[in-house]
């Protein structure tokens, strides 16, 4: 990728440029708004998104043809931008991600009907060993599960190597799995999987 | 080869399942549609792209970086370039926009569209702790120069100006052995001194400085922070000899006073940095002349 300047004319962005930029922001505005709402107040997730794409729409021409490759590309403006934001007295190389309450979770959703206490044991369990995990181990999680990115996308969001991000990922998962076993609280509810295997 | 996740790299579907129900997000999936996301899409499309932009681009690839980029690695903020208001954006919107980043909340209570007073130690020291933030971890930042040298260029940097509003200060610097390398830092402090939030950005691929006209101003960066207490637009320059006074005329927020030091300046707002889009100058010369309400591209462009 180069620093390339966006392409201009002296009659400005022609009206394909405007339409082109105008699908990719409808595409996926939805999306970037909830990569940012898991990271800062939800109140300011608008302001952040509409400085990522005002970024964007000043590199357009650097914007992935790929539409889940744009997608990351946007979420790594926005993770560039958030990281630039939090950096108050103290520096962050990775951004605390927010979860849901599971017990909120549980008692709105249909699968607290259809599953019983099982479901809810096994989101109470992740949701305390999700506050155990270090921002970096979320961010990764958050970006494989809740984002749907495949390695190397993600591996742009974060600035790293696709073959630190599959690292980085499978610590994530293993210290997820560790911490979900070592929560004291309902212990007798681990989900089945997360025993199997050998933790690290 | 670009390794693909394999399924031992992920979790079990069940823990899949259920860690994805816990996902804090909340949107309507057709709020791109809606009418705040619509007014965000026609400010930004109003921008105008013929200046380069200056932010830190993403990689796509890896292996393929830039020798020369943002100094923030990993880290950019966001940075708009020169931004240059259209004249239709301008047109009656003036008298009926209601400020967002500060209506109804206390998320930048202290601040104010004029400057406080700031003495010369505490802005010596603002300006020291910008730098120490600077040089804090260069490598980090300065990905493709060695420790050595970014150190260099940190060090060799100068405080151009500070500015000061309510519990804000916003810390200016740039210059030395690297040209094109310009800071600005946003903290704000407590009662104590201690820094409860902000952030930084700076480039090394800044326009440098040129001789400035004697009775406009040239503006360097425009940067717009992301803080815990939501979006803020900055925006620092050289001013002309015969100018003393800049006042940025915003939308959201109604004229602002720009710091005025050592032949630069430099104002910030609450608010996205598209509202750096908006903004008109109106420049008080010497001899008394005003000239109001002048658009960004009739500025003096930054320099190349």
């Amino acid at each position: 990728m180069s620093t390339t300047d966006v392409s201009t004319s002296d009659t400005g962005p022609s009206p394909d440029r405007e339409a082109r930029f105008r699908t990719v922001y409808e595409a996926t505005y939805p999306d970037l708004l909830r990569f940012v709402q898991r990271r800062v107040h939800p109140t300011h997730a608008e302001d952040i998104a509409a400085d990522v794409f005002l970024v964007a729409w000043r590199r357009f021409d650097d914007l992935p043809p790929d539409a889940g490759d744009a997608r990351a590309w946007l979420f790594g403006i926005a993770q560039r931008t958030l990281l630039n934001g939090q950096r108050g007295d103290r520096r962050r190389q990775a951004l605390t991600i927010r979860i849901a309450d599971a017990i909120v979770v549980a008692q709105g959703g249909e699968a607290w009907k259809e599953s019983g206490s099982e479901l809810v044991a096994r989101r109470l369990d992740l949701a305390a060993a999700w506050s155990r995990l270090t921002p970096a181990h979320q961010e990764t999680l958050s970006l494989a599960v809740w984002d749907g990115l495949d390695g190397p996308q993600a591996a742009v969001v974060l600035g790293i190597s696709p073959v630190a991000f599959r690292l980085r990922l499978s610590r994530a998962r293993r210290a997820l799995r560790r911490y979900c076993e070592f929560t004291p609280t309902q212990p007798s509810s681990l989900p089945a999987a997360l025993r199997e295997g050998n933790p690290s | 080869m670009t390794p693909r996740l394999h399924s031992k790299d992920l979790l079990d579907p069940a823990t899949s399942d259920a860690l994805r129900s816990l996902d804090p997000a909340n949107v309507d999936p057709k709020v791109a549609v809606g009418p705040r996301a619509q007014e965000t899409l026609a400010r930004i499309l109003a921008s105008d792209v013929s200046e380069p932009t200056t932010t830190m681009p993403v990689n796509t690839r890896w292996a393929r970086r830039p020798r020369r980029r943002w100094v923030v690695a990993g880290a950019a903020l966001v940075a708009v370039g020169a931004l240059i208001a259209a004249p239709s954006v301008l047109k009656g919107k003036t008298a009926v926009v209601v400020p967002r980043a500060l209506g109804g909340n206390t998320a930048f209570a202290s601040w104010s569209p004029t400057t406080k007073a700031i003495t010369p130690a505490e802005a010596a020291l603002a300006g020291k702790k910008c730098k120490a933030d600077q040089l804090e971890d260069p490598l980090r930042r300065l990905q493709f120069i060695n420790t050595a040298a970014a150190r260099k260029v940190v060090g060799s940097s100068q405080v151009r100006l500070v500015d000061r509003r309510g519990a804000w200060t916003m810390v200016y610097l740039g210059g030395g052995i690297q040209p094109g390398y310009d800071v600005v830092c946003l903290k704000e402090y407590d009662s104590h001194g201690a820094i409860l939030n902000g952030g930084e950005g700076f480039t090394t691929e800044g326009p440098g400085l040129s001789p400035v006209a004697s009775n406009t101003v040239a503006p360097i960066v425009e940067f717009g922070f992301s803080t815990q207490r939501g979006a803020t637009a900055c925006v620092a320059g050289q001013v002309g000899s015969d100018v003393v006074s800049v006042v940025i005329n915003t939308i959201e927020h109604g004229p602002v006073e720009a710091t005025i030091q050592n032949g630069y300046f430099a104002a910030w707002w609450p608010g996205p940095a598209t509202t750096l889009v908006t903004a008109t100058y109106t420049l008080t010369l010497k001899d008394g002349t005003i000239r109001a309400n002048i658009p960004q591209g009739q500025l003096q462009p930054k320099h190349r």
